[in-house]
């Protein structure tokens, strides 16, 4: 109702957005045609003029995605809960990287600080490196062949300003993309060569204060320093208007060097040398934080039938207290390069058939160095200081033929076949040596190489019988050498009861194969290699329901899950008889001691249910947007016929909300975001490690942003934040002492950076015809 | 997967590479376009006593072909346009004049493009100048080349393009409340 009377309020001219106007089109109509009314801004409407149809409203109200079924639809035809983001709300609330983006902005999913690893619907399994989720750009999947790892940070590699949306679909997601879509399928679309033509450029900052260790800001003095952030970025678009076919081409680069603000650590009691920067000697703990800085680059062809993306990306990170190494050192680093082609092709056969073809390299290195002062502890056989370094280099190269046959011409029973193989070569060293004189450990490390193929062939049928009902069925079998093959199922039944409301019925399974360091990894002193693992495996049954508002202005929507997890795969003790076997084989050495000794395998077996709540609403022409997301879930461990609940890490109660006053230019644009999560375990409470554990508590992040055009100044823009988190610690513990037979110690939980202050300019120089979205700042 | 990978190297050349994507579902779009035309003040004075609408295509291109099948069946079941009954004729373009000829010969007062004729937009767009003629690409980029209205994908959502320019040169006049919503190009 009140959303109505804003309408009627604007429709009258009360609400008239002040500004000066632009001028009209150029083109003086030819004599012999009448000249029109003079067209008004976006958002004005004058008086007497006829209100637009809201079953007109409506349709341009609803989201398409194409995630679901890998071709565009409405949102409400999807068969899968879709939430999208868009690059108009990222602009507006100063979203840096996908992870600010799915914290702020989505549903039911968590990237929590300040590793951004991701959990969904009740689980976050750390340490997973985000192998749960398929990430994909443009549909290629980022996950890595080592153990289909990904990042959402500036690690992914591609320019924000490139990013058109995120299509988030959430649940199992396997039945069209294979492994790792277990949580669900991160799309990242990016904007067309169309869409990015001109000039783009922008730089940006930002800095954070110091944190002490009761989360207080501090001044930077003792070895404390102020975060930063320094990023530059630049693009160029042109578009082919002249070809038969269009297209377009277009790139844009970002180089960025990052740090986030010192934050106080320890003091922790040690039985090893930590290195010469604790604050206190023998002591683990002091200033410290993490750094990271790298390029990216992304190029757009888009010719006739062709659509070829190149992406790379260079980074690297310091982290001065991952794996025990020595404290603050900044030659604890991981850096990392990796290189994509993706290219995809289209042809249409008669009136009913297409196909699409997608071809794909990839290829890259990691490298992990880690230094270590106390060599007797960490470096077997070797005395002084040495170095850990792991090296994995990695390719893969894959090809896609997908079949689509739209048997009526109008989508209501369309056919979709397909078939995928894709080869994967993947090495992994590990080379440990005396910094001082370079001596290398006598022991035979990790020295582990391997190629193996995969392929896929789905199958999938939609059906609107009638036009309130759709149903939804598809199977995928995979074929891996990493596990032996899978089938992945789909059903889908929605059905539209009422007026623009929709009701959903979903069952979808999903499955991640083991990555290849699962499968490979091996230490003779600590690690014996799986001799075989199964794929983990997710079933879930949904049932969701969405009213869109009448005249186009937002939606609701209301969800609940279970979900069955099985053969999670997870780090375990061996038996004595593996042992003995082992030893005997020479896969680990004699002098092994069992008790440390670990081995990758199918133990973990969860349930998860939960539900969730999205609102999404706007008002005068989209000038004043609303949204809020709400997730309740909660995972249970059944692992040992022993029930574990919550799970670690992830909040029983997580949700967002933001609004923002997007006005015509010059006057800046204003936008609110928070997010919540819940109070979360730690890993360490699970597995039991303390007899009082710490517990992260409520947390909240707000961020306030102000973007505006400079005017005069041909589409030069500025954007200033604020973020500031009202939590003192996230949910990870942090420092060598994680478990305690008492209530002397509660372990330590990683400090947060407080408050952020960020801000940018950035110029979008539009080379042919001006829009006014362009004009806007919008995407 | 191998005839696949011949298809993608050796398939179709250059010269007759087919159209790029559609990025609004054309049912959609036809839903949309019935909706919008009744927002052009001079649509019943062009149209007369029934909306005859042409659907462009390429006799040589699948994918033009399939469009043009798509945007009929919708069209078939369109009740009405802007209170009008619906007739709905194909064309094979073969050149700007031969379009024009055919349309006043069958009184046509919306064309609908379809993709694979984004190289010939502008001539159509010179070839309309000066006459009453509604022209709606099912590709949103040919709005820029030349199209009175098309329908693009931005934020995700459907949003309405209007090439200003054209549409004058063509007698179609949106009213001020639908350009408000629409983006407006040229």
């Amino acid at each position: 109702m009140i959303l109505r009377r804003l309408d009627m309020a604007l429709a009258l001219g009360v609400l008239a957005v002040v500004g000066p106007r632009p001028a009209s089109a150029a083109a003086v109509a030819p004599a012999s045609v009448p000249a029109p009314a003079r067209e008004p801004e976006p958002g004005t409407a004058p008086q007497g003029e006829t209100a637009i149809d809201p079953e007109l409203a409506e349709l341009l109200d609803e989201p398409i995605v194409s995630t679901a079924s890998r071709r565009s639809e409405q949102v409400s035809a999807a068969p899968a809960t879709v939430f999208t983001i868009t690059a108009e709300e990222i602009r507006l609330h100063g979203i840096r990287t996908v992870t600010e983006a799915i914290n702020y902005l989505g549903n039911s999913m968590t990237a929590q600080p300040p590793f951004g690893e991701v959990g969904a619907r009740g689980l976050l399994l750390s340490g997973d490196g985000g192998n749960h989720v398929l990430v994909l750009v443009n549909g290629h999947s980022m996950n890595s062949v080592w153990g289909g790892w990904q990042r959402l940070d500036r690690g992914l590699g591609v320019p924000i300003e490139l990013v058109e949306r995120i299509e988030i679909s959430l649940g199992p997601g396997s039945v069209l993309y294979g492994t790792s879509a277990m949580f669900g399928v991160i799309n990242i679309i990016t904007r067309t060569p169309q869409d990015h033509e001109g000039l783009h450029g922008g730089v940006r900052g930002a800095i954070a204060p110091p944190v002490g260790s009761n989360g207080t800001m501090r001044t930077a003095t003792q070895g404390y320093r102020v975060g930063h952030e320094a990023r530059a970025s630049f693009g160029w678009g042109m578009a082919f208007r002249r070809m038969r076919r269009g297209g377009g081409v277009a790139f844009h680069i970002e180089a960025f060097d990052e740090a986030a603000p010192s934050t106080s650590f320890g003091p922790q009691a040690i039985t090893y040398d930590p290195g010469p920067r604790v604050q206190t000697p023998g002591q683990w703990g002091g200033p410290a934080r993490r750094e990271s800085r790298g390029v990216s680059g992304m190029a757009s062809l888009h010719v006739a039938r062709w659509q070829i993306d190149v992406m790379s990306t260079a980074h690297l990170q310091r982290d001065p207290f991952e794996y025990d190494s020595d404290f603050a050192d900044p030659r604890n680093t991981t850096t990392s390069g990796e290189h994509r082609l993706d290219a995809r092709h289209r042809i249409d056969f008669g009136t009913r058939f297409r196909l699409d073809s997608r071809a794909h390299v990839d290829g890259g290195t990691w490298v992990g160095d880690w230094i270590y002062s106390d060599a007797a502890y960490f470096c077997p056989g070797l005395e002084s200081r040495c170095k850990w370094r792991e090296r994995s280099p990695w390719a893969r190269a894959g090809m896609e033929e997908r079949l689509t046959i739209d048997w009526l011409h109008d989508g209501r029973l369309v056919t979709s076949a397909g078939a995928e193989g894709r080869v994967r070569y993947m090495a992994d060293r590990i080379d440990v040596h005396q910094l001082d004189d370079g001596r290398r450990t006598p022991y035979d490390m990790l020295d582990a190489e391997r190629v193996t193929g995969m392929g896929a062939v789905y199958l999938e049928q939609s059906w609107w019988p009638a036009r309130v009902l759709a149903l939804n069925a598809g199977v995928r079998l995979d074929v891996d050498q990493n596990f032996g093959h899978r089938f992945s199922p789909r059903a889908a039944i929605t059905v539209l009861p009422w007026r623009l409301g929709n009701i959903k019925l979903l069952y979808a399974e999903a499955f991640r194969a083991p990555g290849l360091g699962e499968l490979l990894y091996e230490d003779s002193n600590y690690y014996l290699r799986a001799d075989r693992l199964n794929a983990e495996t997710v079933r879930s049954l949904e049932l969701t329901a969405e009213q869109r508002f009448p005249g186009g202005h937002g939606s609701f929507e209301l969800g609940g899950f279970y979900n069955w997890w099985r053969d999670l795969i997870a780090q375990g003790p061996i038996t004595q008889e593996q042992f003995d076997e082992a030893v005997a084989e020479g896969r680990l050495v004699p002098e092994a001691d069992i008790v440390y000794v670990l081995q990758y395998q199918n133990r973990g077996r969860i349930e998860a249910f939960g539900g969730f709540a999205a609102l999404q609403a706007h008002a005068l022409d989209r000038r004043i947007q609303f949204g809020l997301n709400v997730g309740v879930a909660q995972a249970a461990s059944l692992d040992g016929g022993q029930v574990q609940r919550p799970l670690a890490l992830y909040p029983t109660v997580l949700g967002n909300a933001r609004i923002a006053w997007v006005p015509r230019d010059p006057i800046p644009s204003v936008g609110l975001v928070a997010y919540y999560n819940s109070p979360r375990r730690t890993s360490e409470e699970v597995a039991g490690a303390f007899v009082t554990p710490h517990r992260a508590g409520h947390h909240g992040q707000l961020r306030a942003t102000v973007d505006g055009a400079i005017p005069r100044t041909g589409g030069l823009r500025y954007s200033v934040s604020v973020d500031h988190g009202f939590a003192a610690s996230g949910a990870y513990m942090v420092g060598p002492n994680r478990s305690s037979a008492d209530d002397s110690w509660r372990g330590e939980l990683y400090p947060l950076p407080r408050t952020t202050v960020m801000f940018g300019l950035r110029f979008d120089h539009v080379l042919a015809a001006p829009t006014r979205a362009a004009a806007r700042g919008g995407p | 997967m191998l005839a696949g990978l011949a298809a993608m190297l050796l398939g179709t050349p250059w010269r007759r590479a087919r159209a790029a994507d559609v990025e609004v579902p054309i049912p959609l779009q036809i839903e949309l376009m019935a909706r919008v035309v009744k927002y052009d003040r001079n649509a019943i004075a062009r149209m007369g006593t029934a909306c005859r609408l042409l659907i462009v295509r390429r006799a040589n291109d699948a994918a033009s072909k399939s469009a043009a099948k798509q945007a009929r069946t919708e069209l078939a079941r369109l009740a009405d346009i802007a209170g009008l009954p619906v007739h709905v004729t194909e064309h094979d373009y073969e050149d700007a004049d031969k379009l024009v000829a055919a349309c006043e010969a069958q009184g046509i007062g919306v064309v609908l493009v379809t993709p694979g004729l984004s190289d010939v937009v502008a001539g159509m767009g010179s070839a309309f100048t000066d006459r009453s003629m509604l022209t709606v690409s099912l590709l949103a980029s040919d709005v820029l080349g030349g199209a009175v209205l098309g329908f693009a994908l931005e934020s995700s959502r459907p949003t309405i393009v209007v090439h200003v320019r054209q549409a004058r040169r063509q007698n179609v006049d949106f009213s001020a409340r639908l350009l408000a919503i629409a983006k407006v190009v040229g």
